[in-house]
C-alpha cells in the first residue's frame, strides 16, 4: 500500500511538471495529413468588412494549396503584438503567421518574435518584385537591424478631410481648403456654429483626437511637432526629445484650439480616435478632420461622401468630403503625417515556415487588397501609375505617403506614446503656462528609465 | 493497516499543487523584482534598482500610491456601512426580504466590463443620461471623465455599486446565525435596540465584518479592469492606481520586472491592511 501511494505520488508530480511543457504546443497535422498553419489576426468575425476579406483570402489560399490548412487566431488589434511577444518568450510554438504593427516592430526585433523574411524574398521573389515594395517608407519600417521582419499589406496615411457642404454654408470656398495652421484656425472658427442659439455648439470646426490612447501622439501631436521642425525621439541617443520648442509649440497650439478658440469639442479628451474623428465626420458633426485615416474610405463610400474610390476607379470623385494635406511643415516636408501599414510577419518559432511563407506570399501577391479599405492604399509603386489612382483623392494620399514618417523607432515606443498622451491630457486640462514643465517632466520620466 | 505517514502521502498532491501554483509563482515574482530582463529575455541581477527607479522617476509612483489609497479607503467607507445597513434590513423575516436580497445582487453578478461600459454610456458626452442631467443642472457641459476628481469619484461609486451587494449578503448570512434567544434575553434584561446592536449584533458579526472589509480591500486594490475600461487611468495619470500601472507595465509595455515590483508593493499593502483589520476588528474586547 505504502509503495503504491509513493508510485502514485511520483506519477502525479511528474504529470504536474509535464503540464506546462505540454502547453507549448506541438507540430499540428490535420487528420487528412494536411499541414495546419495558425494565422494571428485582429479581425472581428462579426465585422464583415475586415473578416470577410481575410477569410476569403484564407479560402482562396487553401483552394490553391490543398495540402495546407489555415486556422485563424483572433486577438484585439492593440493586443496582438504583446500577445505574440509574450508567447514567444514563453516558448509557445503554435503561431506561424501574424499581422503586426510597424510601430512595435523595433520591440519585436528586440524580443526576436519574427523571422527575417529576406532569405524568402531572395529565394522566391525577383529583384524587381522586391523593389516594387521597397520604395515605400512603410516597407522600410519592417526592416529592423538588417532583418525584414514585416512586409506591408498596404499604406496607411493620415491627412485632413473636410465637409464641402459645410464650407459652402459658411461662405468658404470648398475647393480651397486651408494651407497653413493660421488658415486652419480661421476656417475652424467660421465653421464652429451654435445653430439654434441654445449655447451648445452643434457643429465643430475641427475634429481631432486627444483621448487617452496612442492615436493622440500618432495622428494629432506628431504631425504638429514635425511641422514645427522638431521630432519626438532621437534615434541616435535613444532619448525622447518631445519637450523641445517644437513640442511645446505643438501642445500650445492644441491648447489654444481647445481653450482659446474653442473650435474643438472638449469631449475629444475622453473619447477615442474613432469617435473623435471618424464618427464626427461621417455623422456631420464636424467640418474638418485633423488626422483622417486612409483606412476609413469605406465609410465615406458607403455614405456617398465619395464615389468610385473604393474600389478605385478612374471616375473616382469626392462628392461631399474632400481631403487635403496636414497644413503644417517646413518647405519640402509640408504635410508630414504618420504613415504606416498593417504588416504581415512570420513567427520565428513557427514549425511550418515554408507553408507560412506561402501564405504571406499569397496575401501580398494574389489576395484582393484593392477592394478592402483596411488593407491600405497600394503598396506597389506601379499601382500608383494606374488611371484609377490619378484622381485628386489618391493624389493627395500619394503625396502624404511620399512625405509620411514613421513613429519613433524605439523598442519602448508604446511606453513613450502612453507618456506623451498622458502628458498632453495634463497640458490640455491645466493652465497654458504649465505646458513646458509638464512636457519636460514627462520627457524626464521616459529618459530616466531608458 | 494505515501507517503513520500515510496521511502525509495523501496530502502530497495538494502540496505539490500548492508549490507549483502558489509558492513557485510568488518566489519567481519576488526574484523578478530584483532582476532586469531585456526584451530578448536576457536576465541580470540588479538588486533593488527596480524599486529605486520606480520611486525616483518623478511624482507618478507617489500619485499611483495616493490614488490607490484614496480608492481603497473611499470604497470601504462607502461599502461597509451601506452593506451593513442593508444587511440589517434584509435579514428581517419580511415578505419582501428575499426579493430585495436577490435584487441587490444584480450589480455583483454583472461582469465588471459590462457595468463599466454601462457607466461610460451614462456619462457619454452626447447621449449619456448623467451627462445630460448635469448639463441641465449646471447649465453647461461637464465632462465628468475629464475631471480628475470627478473621474475618481465615478470609479469609487462604480466600485461601491459593484461590491456592496456581496458584502451585504455575507453580513446578512452572519447576522442570521445569531440565535434569537440572545436578543430575547437582552430585552428581558432591559436592553434597548441600540444596546442589542452594539452588544450582540456587532460583536457577533465582527468576523464577517473583518472578512468583508478585507475582501473589499483586496478587490479594490486589485481592480484594474474596470478602471482601465472606464478611464484608462486618465485624465493624465489622475486615476492610475497601482493595479492599472501594473497592467500597463506588464501587459501593455511588456516591462515584466517593473510589473513584478508593483505587484510586490500591492501584496505588501494588502498584507498591511490585513494585519490592521485583524488587529483592530478581531481584538478580544468586542466579544466582552
Amino acid at each position: 500500500m505504502n509503495r503504491l501511494i509513493k508510485v502514485v505520488g511520483v506519477i502525479f508530480v511528474f504529470l504536474m511538471l509535464c503540464f506546462p511543457l505540454c502547453a507549448q504546443g506541438t507540430n499540428e497535422v490535420a487528420e487528412n495529413g494536411n499541414t495546419v498553419i495558425h494565422v494571428a489576426h485582429f479581425y472581428d468575425p462579426t465585422d464583415e468588412n475586415g473578416y470577410n476579406w481575410f477569410n476569403k483570402a484564407k479560402e482562396e489560399f487553401e483552394a490553391e494549396n490543398p495540402g495546407i490548412k489555415v486556422e485563424f487566431e483572433q486577438f484585439k488589434w492593440d493586443e496582438i503584438d504583446i500577445k505574440l511577444m509574450s508567447d514567444f518568450r514563453s516558448n509557445i510554438l503554435t503561431h506561424d503567421v501574424a499581422l503586426s504593427t510597424p510601430q512595435l516592430l523595433p520591440q519585436h526585433a528586440a524580443v526576436g518574435t519574427f523571422e527575417d523574411l529576406n532569405p524568402y524574398l531572395k529565394k522566391y521573389w525577383t529583384q524587381d518584385e522586391a523593389a516594387a515594395l521597397s520604395w515605400a517608407s512603410t516597407y522600410r519600417q519592417g526592416e529592423q537591424g538588417g532583418k525584414q521582419i514585416g512586409l506591408p499589406l498596404g499604406s496607411h496615411s493620415r491627412i485632413c478631410a473636410y465637409n464641402k457642404d459645410m464650407f459652402k454654408a459658411a461662405g468658404l470656398d470648398p475647393e480651397n481648403p486651408p494651407k497653413t495652421l493660421d488658415e486652419l484656425v480661421d476656417y475652424a472658427k467660421k465653421l464652429t456654429i451654435d445653430k439654434n442659439g441654445d449655447g451648445v455648439i452643434d457643429q465643430w470646426g475641427l475634429a481631432l483626437t486627444l483621448g487617452p490612447d496612442r492615436a493622440t501622439i500618432e495622428v494629432t501631436y506628431a504631425p504638429l511637432v514635425w511641422g514645427f521642425g522638431g521630432s519626438l525621439y532621437d534615434k541616435t541617443t535613444g532619448k525622447a526629445v518631445f519637450a523641445s520648442e517644437a513640442g511645446i509649440k505643438s501642445a500650445e497650439f492644441l491648447w489654444d484650439l481647445l481653450n482659446t478658440y474653442k473650435v474643438v469639442n472638449p469631449a475629444s479628451l475622453v473619447n477615442d480616435y474613432n469617435r473623435n474623428v471618424h464618427d464626427s465626420i461621417l455623422e456631420e458633426k464636424s467640418a474638418i478632420a485633423f488626422g483622417w485615416g486612409s483606412y476609413w474610405v469605406d465609410g465615406l463610400e458607403a455614405k456617398g461622401f465619395v464615389k468610385g474610390i473604393l474600389p478605385a476607379t478612374p471616375q473616382g470623385e469626392m462628392v461631399k468630403v474632400g481631403v487635403f494635406p496636414y497644413p503644417t511643415g517646413v518647405v519640402g516636408e509640408e504635410g508630414s503625417g504618420f504613415t504606416n501599414s498593417w504588416d504581415v510577419s512570420m513567427y520565428a518559432k513557427s514549425q511550418h515556415k515554408e507553408e507560412a511563407w506561402k501564405f504571406i506570399d499569397f496575401l501580398l501577391t494574389k489576395a484582393d487588397l484593392a477592394s478592402y479599405g483596411d488593407a491600405g492604399l497600394p503598396i506597389r509603386k506601379s499601382e500608383w501609375d494606374k488611371p484609377e489612382y490619378q484622381v485628386p483623392y489618391f493624389k493627395e494620399y500619394h503625396k502624404a505617403i511620399t512625405v509620411g514618417k514613421p513613429m519613433p523607432e524605439s523598442p519602448h515606443y508604446g511606453e513613450l506614446a502612453d507618456i506623451v498622451a498622458s502628458a498632453l491630457q495634463r497640458c490640455m486640462n491645466g493652465p497654458r503656462k504649465d505646458i513646458p514643465k509638464i512636457l519636460e517632466n514627462a520627457q524626464k520620466e521616459y529618459n530616466t528609465k531608458y | 493497516m494505515i501507517q503513520k505517514r500515510t496521511p502525509l502521502y495523501m496530502l502530497l498532491p495538494v502540496l505539490v499543487l500548492m508549490v507549483i501554483f502558489l509558492l513557485v509563482p510568488i518566489c519567481k515574482g519576488i526574484v523578478m523584482t530584483l532582476e532586469s530582463t531585456s526584451l530578448s529575455g536576457e536576465t541580470s541581477f540588479v538588486g533593488f534598482r527596480n524599486f529605486i527607479g520606480l520611486f525616483t522617476e518623478g511624482d507618478r509612483m507617489r500619485m499611483n500610491l495616493s490614488i490607490t489609497l484614496k480608492y481603497v479607503v473611499a470604497d470601504i467607507v462607502l461599502t461597509i456601512p451601506v452593506a451593513y445597513l442593508v444587511a440589517l434590513l434584509v435579514v428581517r423575516k419580511g415578505k419582501m426580504a428575499k426579493f430585495f436580497r436577490s435584487l441587490y445582487l444584480i450589480p455583483w453578478i454583472s461582469a465588471p466590463v459590462v457595468s463599466t461600459l454601462m457607466v461610460r454610456s451614462m456619462l457619454d458626452s452626447e447621449i449619456g443620461i448623467i451627462h445630460i442631467m448635469v448639463r441641465h443642472i449646471v447649465g453647461h457641459d461637464v465632462l465628468i471623465l475629464n475631471n480628475s476628481t470627478l473621474a475618481l469619484l465615478v470609479l469609487i461609486l462604480h466600485s461601491f455599486w459593484r461590491s456592496y451587494p456581496f458584502i451585504m449578503l455575507f453580513l446578512s448570512a452572519g447576522m442570521s446565525t445569531i440565535p434569537n434567544e440572545y436578543y430575547e434575553a437582552a430585552h428581558i434584561d432591559g436592553a434597548n435596540k441600540r444596546d442589542c446592536f452594539f452588544r450582540i449584533t456587532l460583536p457577533l458579526t465582527a468576523n464577517q465584518l473583518c472578512i468583508g472589509i478585507l475582501m473589499v480591500t483586496i478587490w479594490t486594490i486589485q481592480d484594474s479592469e474596470s478602471i482601465f475600461a472606464l478611464t484608462k487611468g486618465g485624465p493624465g495619470n489622475s486615476t492610475e492606481t497601482l493595479a492599472v500601472r501594473l497592467f500597463k507595465s506588464s501587459f501593455v509595455n511588456f516591462d515584466l520586472n517593473q510589473g513584478a515590483v508593483i505587484g510586490f508593493i500591492l501584496v505588501v499593502i494588502t498584507l498591511l491592511f490585513m494585519f490592521l483589520y485583524v488587529k483592530v476588528l478581531l481584538r478580544g474586547d468586542l466579544y466582552e
